[in-house]
């Protein structure tokens, strides 16, 4: 928990200490330690500066006090919270971190809540920090781009745990050896996979409209539903005063943009991004009769994104609008679809409004996808896919609720038209010791009504227990997770499964039985020099697996007999003084029993992991980061070496200044940072999906500059 | 012959019959020889083509359950396109989908060499031929090029590759008799959408000279024609047409199976499949008669296979059969029903065919001559066609 904490308070690196008088605040959830931005600051009893009421743009306030003061903090969705700091031991340059309850939350919930304080350099031990049960890992957006990261998807590659799979720009992500689809992706708890395909392509989400990114391993059926079988990405969103300029080989252009504005009682924020890649890299073909060296055409992706929200005293809304061009290269060897393009086109809409002490949720979702073939203009084809839903929660006294409704929809060239109509009822309850951080039970159940699934009970049980400490130098916590999942067919499938092709059975949902894990995490030190481990055993049992089985005449989904997942996750890390290192590995075996053959699941690497190295002062950093995956299969056959993708090992490496500390720097009011990146630094040929060859070794220079929050 | 023997004695009489008999016993018996093997012996063996997930061939006994399995694609995709056998060489292509390759196997040393023939050609089906020479040849049918690709060796490793142009609009297999090739000519937009464009031709190009003959083959259709020649007889099938741009599928004409007299150069016979069938595929089998794979409908393409008689193309249909089943009836040792493709006979008149399971595992299965399932055998994975091995 502290690893998580920690990682969520390295935020605002490169701000610069606040004068003496100031605080700063900032503003998290109380579940999922997930920075909020937009609360509203009221002073009790002096005026704060510049007025009684200061709404935050960012997760992070700095508020001019005088010795006394109370704060109350509140935020749509979000139970309001006095915070008085005269109680908080600060010292210059502290940041108090203010934990907010949603609407939700239980009595227990309440009891447990404290807030929390860290310095801008490290940070002290929290004690309401609740996984229940979970492995996760967070990473605030100012961090990554110190680290060179300049897209979600570079993001991404620095979060442990997690595997990315891409073949023609668009960006998934596995988790604990899930397929794609098994991952939900959300942006401020707004679901973005879609109901066509499963999948949500972060690449569409502009990296300067974000605050922070969290992955959660394994199932969470009550909170997430249908779809989280393999684990959850979560997004949250900021407000911030920031742009963005990126070059690099291949043709890589990017620039982003956020601003936000407080008026007329709301904070109003917009993020948008463009990016431009020719992707003409060379790699060599060694799919043809003899490898030969080749350059990669077609592939080029333009892409432009819009997010846009409105977070007020009882409403919140949030717009996310992208579109994208690309250029739909076939695998190595295939020549004939070179002029092929894919349009992909996605909006999402999503209202919150708190009444009555509840919450109600609604949402859109819209995804065009087209395919244009110049040469076979009678290839060319269309799909539109709808989303609804709407969800209502609230609590009652220890017992949280959730009750849903939605609709999905699809239209495609062909005469296709699928609809689907779905609900669900859901309720938790948690206890924790009243020795804080003692221990912690988290309990749930879920139905999901999916029309033409029938109804899907889920289920989930996540403890912790503090099982040694030293005060709060050391903690050993000991954690264990019991929960199901399901994932109904996607429109894709059922399209895919119909009877145009040989296999005619319709698809059952894919049910997790199972998914356990358990282990211990460690965690000593604190500031600036500590240090976590922490260890899991998971096992996973999914039934009636739907799996792609590739091929030309037999292609489509099928529900396979039983997965079964059984692995070992770990991860480490260690801050002392300027230098920050951090190691992660998976080791999973995923086989699927059927017809007698026992099938290692494609692209579930037996071991993967990843490592960084960071260095930082005051202005500095550099970063390497190294991530490797063993051999993984790429058909779904008996395990066979010839039908492997080839184990790999990527390094990148990122320098980065920070010119506000020049002594020159004319703009005191802005951060800048300057990154450069070497990726892939040892040029390794790899190949994330057989036959989609990835660059070699590329550069890239950014330059970022932020408003520094006042 | 049979000899004449005049003898006066009864005794002598009738030793002179049993010797006449034993002489005609004795020349039946050198005559049986001669023709060799009427005996029907059962096959050396089963070649299943696993199409897709793991591309390879799988080897099967006519008894047990042991099976091997020769990989055929170790780095590269590979789509199942055409799939021959012949003594003990394997053919099979990749399509324009799957980098355009030619894909070339030797039995008996389990070996396999790729060749990669035209980029963007798109081949179908290929053949071994005999050069001019008597040297071997491998032709390939390339759809989207019109043209057939004659490839050959030339020492160690060099292959050299000619080619015959104008051969059609979409040439599909082909096949050599009387010092001519035969093209057989789908007649449909294979370079866009396989959307056919008129009945299925067969176009004879001589290895001399420039005059070439085109049979048309009225009301034969389908994008995926293939040819099977049986002395100088050529029957040429076609899975028929369909459009596929709406569901439920429509279908415009059923396949059907054209015989033809290759020296007469003319249509004798042409068989229609059954009403809303759709695919159809032929095998000559090692009993004589030919089988035909096919799908039962465009709703649930189950598999079906009938049983053709040569002369007449008439169906053989199954003795339980009820009067309107023209595929043959196939049953397990319980009496359920069961459906295969692929299917091809053994001299013994035992069906074999292929089954796809969940996972797209497969199967191989064999029918008694009265179509009750005596063996099953895994065969690893994404089979899509098979062959016997005589």
């Amino acid at each position: 928990m502290t690893v998580l904490l920690l990682l969520l308070l390295r935020v605002v690196p490169y701000a610069s200490q606040p004068p003496h008088e100031s605080v700063t605040i900032c503003v998290a959830d109380a579940r999922t330690r997930a920075p909020l931005i937009g609360a509203e600051f009221t002073s009790r009893p002096a005026p704060l500066s510049g007025g009684a009421r200061r709404r935050s743009a960012g997760a992070c306030a700095r508020l001019h006090t005088v010795h006394g003061d109370s704060v109350q903090v509140a935020r749509t969705g979000y139970l309001p919270r006095v915070v008085a700091l005269a109680s908080t031991p600060r010292r210059a340059g502290d940041t108090t971190w203010v934990s907010l309850l949603a609407l939700d939350a239980t009595r227990a919930e309440r009891l447990a809540a404290v807030q929390v304080t860290a310095t801008a350099n490290g940070v002290e031990t929290a004690s309401d920090g609740r996984t229940a049960g979970r492995t996760t890992a967070t990473l605030q957006i100012a961090d990554a781009r110190i680290a060179g990261a300049s897209t979600v998807n570079a993001v991404l590659a620095l979060m442990p745990y997690t595997n990315l799979r891409s073949s023609r720009g668009e960006t998934g992500l596995s988790l604990r050896g899930a397929r794609r689809e098994q991952v939900a992706i959300t942006l401020d708890g707004m679901p973005l996979n879609d109901p066509a395909t499963g999948m949500a392509d972060v690449s569409d989400i502009p990296l300067a409209g974000l605050q922070s990114v969290s992955v959660a391993l394994g199932a969470d059926p009550v909170r997430h539903g249908a779809g989280a079988a393999g684990g959850v990405l979560a997004l949250t969103t900021s407000a911030q005063r920031v742009a963005s300029v990126r070059t690099g080989a291949f043709g890589q252009r990017s620039m982003e943009g956020a601003w936000h504005v407080a008026a007329a009682g709301a904070l109003w924020h917009a993020s948008a991004a463009r990016r431009d890649a020719s992707n003409d890299f060379a790699f060599v073909n060694d799919a043809g009769v003899a490898p030969q060296r080749e350059r990669r055409i077609n592939n080029d992706e333009q892409r432009t994104t819009l997010s846009l929200g409105v977070i007020g005293s009882r409403v919140q809304l949030s717009v996310l609008g992208s579109t994208s061009d690309r250029g739909m290269v076939g695998p190595a060897n295939v020549r004939s679809y070179d002029a092929d393009r894919a349009f992909t086109d996605r909006l999402l809409v999503r209202v919150q409004t708190a009444m009555h002490g509840t919450t109600f949720v609604s949402g859109i979702r819209r995804l065009q996808l087209r395919y244009v073939d110049p040469t076979r203009p009678a290839l060319d084809s269309r799909a539109v896919s709808w989303a609804a839903d709407a969800e209502w929660r609230g609590a009652m006294h220890d017992l949280v609720w959730r009750l849903g409704i939605g609709a999905d929809r699809l239209t495609a060239t062909g005469g296709i038209t699928q609809r689907r109509r779905r609900g669900f009822a859901g309720v938790q309850r948690a206890w924790s010791a009243r020795t804080a951080g003692l221990w912690s039970i988290d309990l749930g159940a879920r139905a999901d009504l999916v029309e033409g699934s029938g109804l899907l009970p889920t289920a989930s049980l996540g403890l912790e227990h503090r099982v040694a400490h030293a005060g709060e130098q050391w903690q050993v916590v000991a954690f264990g997770r019991a929960a199901q999942a399901v994932r109904v067919p996607t429109l894709y499938d059922l399209y895919f499964s119909s009877p145009q092709r040989l296999s005619v059975t319709a698809l059952l949902p894919e049910r997790v039985d199972l998914d356990v894990s358990s282990g211990l995490r460690l965690f000593s030190g604190a500031a600036r020099h500590r240090a976590s481990i922490e260890g899991a055993l998971v096992a996973r049992n999914t039934r009636n697996a739907i799996v792609w089985f590739p091929g030309n005449f037999g292609w489509s989904p099928a529900n396979v007999g039983v997965e079964r997942l059984r692995g070992i996750e770990s991860r480490a890390e260690i801050s002392s003084g300027i230098a920050h290192v951090s190691a992660w590995v998976t080791a999973y075996n995923a086989v699927l029993s059927t017809g007698g053959l026992r099938i290692p699941t494609p692209y579930v690497s037996r071991l993967s992991g990843g490592a960084q190295l960071q260095l930082h002062t005051r202005a500095q950093h550099a970063t390497v980061v190294w991530r490797g995956m063993g051999a993984r299969p790429y058909t779904a056959g008996p395990r066979n070496p010839d039908f492997e993708l080839a184990a790999m090992s990527l390094v990148d490496i990122t320098v980065a200044q920070q010119l506000r500390a020049l002594p020159y720097w004319p703009w005191p009011r802005f951060d800048a940072l300057v990154a450069f990146s070497l990726e892939n630094a040892a040029n390794a040929s790899w190949q994330s999906v057989r036959g989609f060859p990835s660059p070699g070794r590329a550069w890239a220079m950014s330059f970022t500059l932020q408003q520094s929050p006042r | 012959m049979i000899p004449q023997v005049r003898v006066r004695t009864p005794v002598l009489r009738r030793i002179a019959a049993y010797t006449s008999a034993a002489l005609l016993a004795a020349l039946a018996a050198c005559g049986d020889d001669g023709i060799s093997n009427t005996t029907p012996q059962p096959p050396r063996g089963i070649i299943v083509l696993d199409g897709f997930i793991q591309p390879g061939l799988t080897f099967l006994g006519d008894t047990g359950s042991a099976r091997s399995k020769l990989t055929l694609a170790p780095t590269t995709e590979f789509d199942a396109g055409g799939f021959t056998l012949l003594r003990d060489t394997v053919l099979a292509v990749s399509s324009r989908g799957a980098g355009d390759l030619l894909y070339v196997t030797d039995v008996r040393t389990s070996s396999t060499r790729r060749i990669q023939l035209p980029a963007r050609s798109n081949p179908s089906r290929a053949r071994l031929l005999s050069g001019t020479g008597g040297q071997t040849l491998i032709g390939a049918a390339l759809r989207d090029s019109s043209s057939v690709a004659l490839v050959s060796f030339a020492g160690a490793g060099i292959v050299t590759s000619t080619r015959i142009t104008n051969a059609g609009t979409c040439p599909t297999d082909l096949f050599q008799f009387d010092n001519a090739t035969w093209i057989v000519d789908a007649n449909a937009n294979c370079k866009v959408n396989y959307a056919v464009q008129g009945d299925v031709r067969l176009i004879r190009v001589p290895n001399t000279g420039t005059t070439r003959d085109t049979i048309l083959l009225p009301g034969l259709r389908g994008s995926g024609a293939s040819a099977l020649v049986d002395g100088d007889v050529a029957y040429i099938s076609a899975g028929g047409d369909a459009s596929f741009a709406a569901f439920p599928y429509t279908l415009i004409s059923t396949g059907g199976m054209t015989k033809v007299d290759l020296r007469g150069k003319r249509v004798l016979l042409t068989k229609r499949m059954p009403a809303n069938t759709y695919g159809a595929g032929v095998k000559l089998g090692l009993d004589g008669f030919l089988y035909v794979s096919l799908y039962q409908d465009l709703a649930s393409f189950t598999n079906r296979i009938i049983k053709v008689r040569p002369a007449d193309l008439s169906f053989v249909t199954s003795a339980s059969a009820s009067a309107s089943a023209d595929w043959l009836v196939l049953t397990s040792a319980t009496g359920s029903a069961v459906t295969c493709g692929s299917g091809q006979a053994d001299a013994l008149g035992r069906l074999h065919c292929i089954q796809n399971g969940t996972g797209s595992v497969t199967s191989l299965l064999v029918f008694s001559p009265a179509g009750t399932e005596v063996r099953r055998v895994a065969a690893n994975q994404g089979g899509v066609d098979m062959a016997i091995r005589p």
